[in-house]
């Protein structure tokens, strides 16, 4: 996995959702903060299986905290960005910009 | 990592166990916590329902990428071999969702059953005791002649003293206290426990170490008889988990308690109580020397290397030598043992056994309904075979491949059966009147996961091995030339399961029939008296407080109150009620007897009632009188005795007049002969399908006991009466604990609730059977009927009338149907007869049932035939001929 490695369409879109919570969030919020802006419902499985990924690849870090009773005695698996993640995701953004560029008349994208 | 979420139900938290198995730690705990946070938040916006399925749809998705990734090597093996079986077989399901679900369903049915009744089976039966080496632990109960009964301390303390074979004999007994209260001042109500009094061996002889503190010594007087062990459940909830509670005196009914000790967790004995008292042994000799005072249930562990038989052989020397010891009160007394498991559970095992059997046949019938819907499918599916037979599918690769999608089915059958079972579960519980043993709890743990793997893998194997071997056993070239047609190897490969579904079907409705038949013989027959309309409680007064006449007193006042009460038409007192296990039999000798004569009397119910007791329970008079106010202390002994007892007694004469002289057992007062005034009807005392017991009545006031069954005719509903009749009570006694309300209607259903179960339980599964045998009938003559569209076209078309086309579909039906109904009958003759003990008032091969079965199935069959016999008819033979 080179530095040069550019991002996953539902990798840009959970690390997103992860900027727009404030760099942090555990699955449940991340699934939410998807929903509330794309309408797109996730499986938290899939969202687990990206989000160890972007762990795998040093994109984010997760940690977890102290279990409450409210979810039946289980603890929230927290997920922050990591300046390489914002950095994967501006470089992908960045590649995007490129591609696009010179399209615009065309008033679709 | 604890995997289960106590407040969720069932069936999310087995969810919970797929999901714990198929990811790492990390991503189980979140993704868990995230689930269950969410259903919670959308339950009550969606339901229950639709919560609990999103949860499974999250569930099976993230179980499905989770094993794939954590099983690398697994995804590289689902493209070789059996995963490349199954992934074709998951494609060629999704292609027929329509068929797909009907099999599901239907296994989940089967499945779902047999889960539900295992998980009986498993609780009761399988899963041990929770005590260390539960299979030295034995129950010795007594044998007076032919009856069964409890044993005396006193004797207890004999075979505890003469045998060797134990490692300690504990005795017990029920019990009930009233709870004031904490008398440090908890600020707790007041409450009403069951208790087990118990000689202090008993958490030794269980093996069961105390939480905290200590029991009190295994042998000692009465004087320290109020010293009790809390359970770990009273501990908590009244006592706050407190360590120091270890010798603080709490007030039970009225007199102060030493806490001695606290017990494990969980621990109770031997149904749910509240707390253990000491039972110590009364130094005086009246009461404990009295050998035939049985009120103690006995356990026993035996020690290492003794065997049951062992054990039984001492036991009866035992009694050998107390019968000449102790001849007025031992002659006929045996002793025996069972293990502990067995007298909890040896009157449901029958029952359970034949609810096994029952499930078994449903889930045959739904693997040979399975089988024909694969077979028909598979029969459209012949071109798809033939074809890769054609380029090289070896015939094994064909089989493996038709298999594994059977068996995929049945899993996923299995696991919807889950959901089956937990309403099963849920709905015996719910007819289930009386407490299961405490360590009997019904939960979907490993061992009944495994069983429902195990037999949905087994179904699928079974149901899918017939059509794969047919289906594979194929002429290629002769499959592409012959287009969708069938041929008559298909058709003759169906017969043979509708003749075993009408089979099993036959054995399951006679079987449920029978049952059925029993149950409401038990029900509406005669107990000898009235049921309706009775309320009845049991008060015991505290030994300490009332001697005889302060008891009868009580007794008396109590009636009064009672009879104040608006709504109460009769009321009525015994120390012993029908049906409710409190009876006490007693030795007799009658007047002109020799001592050698007396010891040959049958035993008797013993019951002392108030005047108006016969009335009130409806129990006729047949001879004589019955008591009245001029029976009273100081007036002459009287009794009255049974029709049966007055026909064995004294054979051919005139009972009235006659002298009984009861036996010193009981206690209240010094032996008097009693003059025989009246004779009663009969009355069944163990349990409806019982034989009436020889009874004798005496007036209460003419003895005195230490409480007894109060009982209310009523002119409106029973049960409200207990607010007033709690009242009355406690008016004259606010100590004194009323416990056991019941209607005489509920006592006499709670005998007789393993019949209940069983009769509704197999009714059920009888319809379910049905109705499965008429799907599959159906669907075979319907999928015959397509077979031979063109058969049919030309043979109307060569001039055959509607009702000859609609003759020969029927005449297909019948020639599997009756055959069925013929094996299943036949099967039913043998079976039935296993099943006899658990019959009452119908025979095992009663005609009748046998008769009516056979009508129903011959009925289901003409008629699940009736409905493709009538289409074929009515079909235009040219269009039938130019689909071809």
């Amino acid at each position: 996995m080179g530095s040069r490695e550019y991002l996953g369409e539902f990798e840009q879109v959970v690390l997103l959702a992860l900027l727009q919570l404030g760099e942090m969030g555990y699955g449940l919020t991340i699934r939410r903060e998807i929903h509330k802006r794309t309408r797109r419902s996730v499986s938290l499985g899939a969202l687990y299986s990206t989000l160890n990924r972007l762990e795998g690849k040093g994109l984010v870090v997760s940690w977890l905290a102290d279990p409450t009773p409210q979810r039946g005695g289980k603890s929230k698996r927290f997920f922050r960005i990591e300046p390489a993640g914002v950095k994967a995701l501006k470089r992908t953004q960045h590649m995007l910009a490129l591609m696009r560029r010179g399209l615009e008349p065309l008033g679709e994208l | 990592m604890s995997v289960d979420h106590p407040k969720l139900p069932l069936v999310l938290r087995t969810a919970n166990r797929f999901l714990a198995i198929a990811l790492p730690r990390d991503d189980f705990e979140g993704l868990s916590g995230d689930l269950s946070e969410e259903f919670d938040s959308i339950r009550p916006r969606l339901g229950s329902l639709r919560a609990g399925l999103w949860y499974w749809g999250q569930t099976f998705r993230a179980v499905v990428l989770g094993t794939g990734r954590r099983f690398d090597s697994l995804r590289e093996f689902a493209t070789h071999g059996w995963g490349k079986d199954a992934r074709q077989a998951v494609r060629q399901l999704a292609k027929a969702p329509g068929f797909s679900l009907t099999v599901v369903l239907t296994l989940a049915i089967g499945i779902g059953t047999n889960t539900a009744i295992f998980s009986f089976v498993n609780a009761l039966l399988l899963r041990p005791l929770p005590y260390p080496n539960p299979d030295r632990l034995v129950e010795v109960y007594g044998f007076n002649g032919s009856e069964k009964t409890r044993l005396s301390l006193r004797e207890v303390n004999d075979l505890k003293e003469q045998s060797r074979s134990f490692d300690g004999v504990v005795a017990f007994r029920d019990s009930a206290y009233n709870y004031a209260g904490d008398s440090a001042g908890d600020g707790g109500a007041a409450e009403h426990f069951e208790i087990t009094r118990t000689t202090g061996d008993l958490f030794r002889v269980l093996g069961v170490p105390l939480e905290i503190g200590n029991t009190w010594p295994a042998i000692d007087d009465r004087s320290r008889s109020f010293e009790i062990v809390l359970t770990h459940e009273l501990w908590e909830r009244r006592f706050h988990s407190d360590p120091s509670v270890i010798g603080r005196q709490v007030l039970m009914d009225g007199f102060p308690n030493t806490i001695t000790g606290v017990a494990p967790p969980e621990f109770t004995f031997p149904a749910r109580v509240a707390l253990f008292r000491c039972w110590g042994i009364d130094r005086d000799p009246n009461a404990y020397e009295q050998r035939d005072r049985r009120n103690a249930r006995a356990i026993a562990r035996l020690k290492p290397g003794v065997s049951l038989e062992q054990a039984a052989t001492e036991l009866s020397s035992i009694a050998q030598r107390l019968s000449r010891d102790f001849p007025s009160t031992n002659v006929r007394m045996q002793f025996r043992l069972s293990l502990l498991r067995d007298s909890y559970i040896a009157d449901m095992k029958p029952y359970l056994y034949l609810l096994l059997g029952a499930v078994g046949l449903v889930l045959l019938i739904a693997c040979a309904n399975v089988a024909n819907l694969l077979l028909s499918r598979g029969t459209s599916r012949r071109r798809e075979l033939s074809i890769r037979t054609a380029l090289g599918a070896s015939r094994t690769i064909l089989v493996r491949q038709l298999i594994v999608e059977s068996t995929m089915l049945s899993l996923l059958g299995g696991v919807v059966g889950l959901t089956v079972a937990n309403g099963v579960i849920a709905g015996i519980l719910k007819m289930i009147t009386i407490d299961l043993p405490p360590w009997a709890t019904l939960r979907l743990d490993w061992t009944v996961l495994l069983f429902m793997i195990g037999i949905s893998v087994l179904t699928g194997v079974v149901s899918g091995v017939m059509p794969a071997i047919r289906l594979s056993r194929r002429d290629p070239r002769e499959a592409l030339s012959e287009g969708d047609r069938g041929s008559s190897r298909q058709v003759t490969a169906l017969g043979p399961m509708v003749i075993a579904e009408v089979t099993f079907a036959a054995v399951l409705l006679v079987g449920a029939a029978l049952m059925m038949q029993s149950f409401i013989q038990l029900k509406t027959v005669d107990l000898g008296f009235r049921t309706d309309r009775l309320l009845t409680f049991r008060v015991g007064l505290s030994w300490r407080k009332y001697n005889l006449e302060r008891s009868i007193a009580f007794e008396q006042r109590v009636l009064e109150g009672l009879r104040r009460i608006p709504g109460a038409a009769d009321v009525a007192y015994t120390t012993a009620l029908p049906l409710t296990g409190h009876e006490q039999t007693i030795t007799i000798s009658l007047e002109g007897q020799a001592k050698e004569q007396a010891n040959q009397n049958p035993l008797v119910y013993f019951e002392q009632v108030n005047t108006d007791f016969l009335q009130t329970m409806g129990i006729p008079l047949r001879r004589g009188r019955l008591f009245t106010d001029g029976d009273r202390a100081g007036s002459p002994f009287v009794a009255l005795v049974s029709d049966h007892a007055a026909r064995r007694l004294w054979p051919g004469e005139n009972p009235i007049g006659k002298r009984i002289l009861p036996a010193d057992a009981f206690r209240p007062w010094a032996p008097q002969w009693l003059t025989v005034v009246g004779v009663v009807g009969d009355v069944k005392h163990q349990s409806p399908a019982s034989d009436p017991g020889l009874d004798i009545y005496i007036p209460f006031v003419q003895a005195g006991s230490q409480g007894g069954d109060f009982v209310i005719r009523s002119s409106i509903d029973p049960l409200a009466l207990i607010r007033d009749a709690k009242q009355v009570i406690a008016a004259v006694d606010r100590e004194e604990p009323a416990s056991e309300w019941l209607t005489m209607g509920q006592i006499a259903a709670n005998t007789i609730w393993q019949r209940r179960v069983a009769a509704l339980v197999s009714a059920t599964l009888g319809v379910i059977a049905l109705l499965l045998a008429t799907i599959g009938i159906y669907g075979v003559i319907a999928y015959t009927v397509t077979l031979r569209t063109k058969e049919i076209g030309i043979r109307s078309a060569l001039g055959a009338s509607a009702s000859g086309i609609v003759r020969i579909v029927m005449l297909d039906s019948a020639r599997s149907v009756l055959p069925g109904i013929f094996l299943g009958l036949a099967a039913s003759v043998v079976l039935a007869r296993s099943v006899s003990s658990l019959l009452f008032g119908v025979a095992p091969g009663d005609p009748a049932t046998f008769s009516v079965v056979a009508l129903v199935l011959l009925f289901v069959g003409a008629a699940a035939a009736s409905i493709p016999a009538l289409r074929a008819a009515r079909r235009d033979p040219l269009v039938a001929l130019r689909n071809e």
